[in-house]
């Protein structure tokens, strides 16, 4: 089975397993004050250094949560009672928690567009303003630190969910001159159910769970040390997967190059004119739907998405593709391919054979349909 | 489930000779860390343009590097390895100064230019002619006997420089790699000429007080 989905989530690396195991072995409570507790706050700390490093910030800026989703709705709930703009593209755990948000439209070719987010943000009263740094579903790479100076020029805070980006760009929460930054361990490899909120220090995050002291009062209940060790753990190794990305970008821009041959005029490329992460490829086969093509890929041994994976596993229309202006025929036919680190160079070959036969199994469908019909 | 999604593959890891050093299980040459045990691993022979994973070209996205390099600096921070082992910490220190030297190397397009005509040429100053404009740079120093002198040959030795620096990106991009290695050497001259008017200079500075 060859794995291509990496942006649902990276296979945790070994080093990682290790030290959640050895986590899981070690007791005491990071609040405790004796030998036990000691300990492991030592290991909790030295992993919030290691993720404090990967974002250019101090450890003390690193608020553990149970996951991006939570770091987006920790974040946002902090600016309830105010104005609030997200953009169109954003993962569904912002706009969830972000209904009556404005929304900032992006261009056809999936990036954000400045512009009209400078009309929008100059006619809303100050307040909160959340931007993804790579989608999820394109992997374009949004222009995050220029909104963040528009954004602040009419007293907004700047919300970045770096999710994707992480491990896939050099980050820094000053040069993107953003306040706060969410982040999730399993998309660098580390373990699911953990990531960070991190905040600028001037800003006074109030938890969204109560009852507790811990994270310094920003957010409540005994840390989850398993989790936080292997994302300390995943976010130090995330600077080989920086180092990875040469490597990457020419495996996607063959993979890209092999399946557009295959499929021919037919098929499209969403944001290959846009900047994009060098591990994402979305790609469309207008007259197959994502769901046949996810079915097919996986019965061939390739495990592919159709844009945003969901909790329920169904496949629903992209709301990123139609905010890009693409119709249903395209939006609905639509293929994620994200590479990682546990990737091979035959990884793209066997993904292009296998995406050949489905294609060419659905235009003889599609074939034999039109001439019963006739 | 190892076989199913590849946990224990490494991509280009399989066939690799090289082990980590503590757990011996494979390393990749590129790696800083082991990706089994967590370990950061020594210094291995890569070039500069992988040390800093950007793409391999002459014309490389400055920006990039400056961020690539300020990141993976960050994850080599000798704060972070005070508590490991001897082993690690003069590992972390070697693999920094390692980075330190490829982002130089890659920072200043003069070096970068000397380094990406060793990567593609043999580069040999010896066979590179003198140009009459050195030896007009050179005798016009000898002769300068006030600072404001010197600083005209600076100046056209600089302005030089920089000239040079834009034909030897050119000729480097186009592959011209005779003409690179003759402008390389033209561009030694000239800097050997800037460090002479800086002595002299500060000489000049130092006998008038």
């Amino acid at each position: 089975m060859i794995y291509l989905d990496t942006n649902a989530t990276a296979p945790m690396k070994p080093a990682v397993r290790i030290a959640v195991i050895e986590a899981m072995e070690r007791w005491g409570n990071a609040s405790s004050v004796h030998r036990y507790g000691r300990t492991t706050r030592r290991y909790r700390e030295e992993a919030r250094a290691a993720v404090a490093a990967m974002v250019d910030v101090k450890p003390s800026q690193v608020v553990f949560t149970s996951g991006a989703t939570e770091a987006n709705a920790t974040i946002l709930h902090n600016f309830a009672a105010m104005p609030v703009a997200v953009s169109a593209i954003e993962h569904d755990s912002v706009l969830a928690n972000a209904s009556q948000a404005a929304r900032l439209p992006v261009t056809p070719s999936g990036i954000l567009d400045l512009m009209a987010a400078d009309e929008i943000l100059r006619a809303m009263k100050p307040g909160l303003v959340s931007v993804m740094l790579v989608n999820n579903e394109t992997g374009i790479i949004q222009p995050v630190a220029e909104l963040a100076v528009i954004a602040k020029k009419y007293g907004h805070k700047v919300h970045c969910d770096a999710v994707q980006a992480a491990g896939r760009l050099p980050l820094s929460l000053r040069e993107l001159g953003v306040d706060a930054l969410s982040l999730s361990s399993h998309k660098v490899g580390g373990p699911q159910g953990m990531g960070a909120l991190v905040v600028d220090e001037k800003l006074a995050l109030q938890p969204i769970i109560r009852g507790g002291g811990q994270e310094m009062n920003r957010r409540a209940g005994t840390e989850n040390l398993p989790g936080i060790c292997g994302f300390g753990v995943a976010a130090q190794l995330a600077a080989d997967d920086l180092r990875d990305a040469t490597r990457l970008t020419a495996w996607r821009n063959e993979l890209q190059a092999e399946l557009v041959q295959a499929g021919g005029q037919d098929t499209v490329v969403i944001g290959d004119t846009a900047p994009r992460v060098a591990n994402t490829l979305c790609i469309a086969m207008p007259g197959v739907s994502s769901e046949t093509q996810v079915a097919a890929m996986d019965l061939a041994g390739i495990a592919v998405s159709a844009g945003a994976a969901c909790s329920s596993g169904k496949v629903k229309i992209s709301h990123v593709l139609r905010a890009m202006g693409y119709g249903d025929d395209v939006a609905g036919s639509a293929l994620r391919l994200s590479l990682g680190w546990h990737n091979k160079q035959e990884d793209i070959a066997r993904c292009v054979s296998a995406w050949r036969d489905v294609y060419q199994r659905a235009k003889n469908n599609q074939y034999n349909r039109s001439t019963q019909a006739a | 489930m190892s076989n199913v999604i590849g946990l224990n593959e490494f991509a280009g890891l399989a066939n690799s000779a090289l082990t980590c050093w503590l757990c011996q299980k494979p390393a990749s040459t590129r790696a800083i860390f082991c990706h089994h045990c967590g370990t950061v691993q020594p210094v291995r022979d890569i070039d500069h343009f992988a040390r800093l994973g950007i793409e391999r070209r002459i014309d490389l996205d400055v920006e990039h590097l400056d961020h690539q390099y300020a990141a993976l600096s960050r994850t080599l921070d000798p704060q972070r390895f005070l508590i490991r082992g001897m082993g690690e910490r003069t590992n972390a220190s070697k693999q920094l100064e390692a980075l330190k030297g490829a982002y130089e190397a890659l920072r200043d397009p003069l070096r970068r230019g000397r380094y990406w005509l060793s990567l593609h040429h043999e580069h040999d100053a010896a066979q590179a002619e003198m140009q009459p404009m050195i030896t007009e740079l050179r005798a016009e120093l000898s002769t300068a006997a006030e600072p404001v002198a010197c600083d005209r040959v600076a100046q056209k030795a600089g302005q030089a420089l920089e000239d040079g620096i834009m034909g030897l990106m050119q000729a480097l991009r186009g592959q011209e790699w005779e003409k690179a290695s003759s402008t390389l050497v033209h561009l030694d001259w000239l800097e050997s000429i800037l460090g002479d008017v800086r002595t002299k200079r500060s000489d000049m500075t130092q006998a008038s007080r």
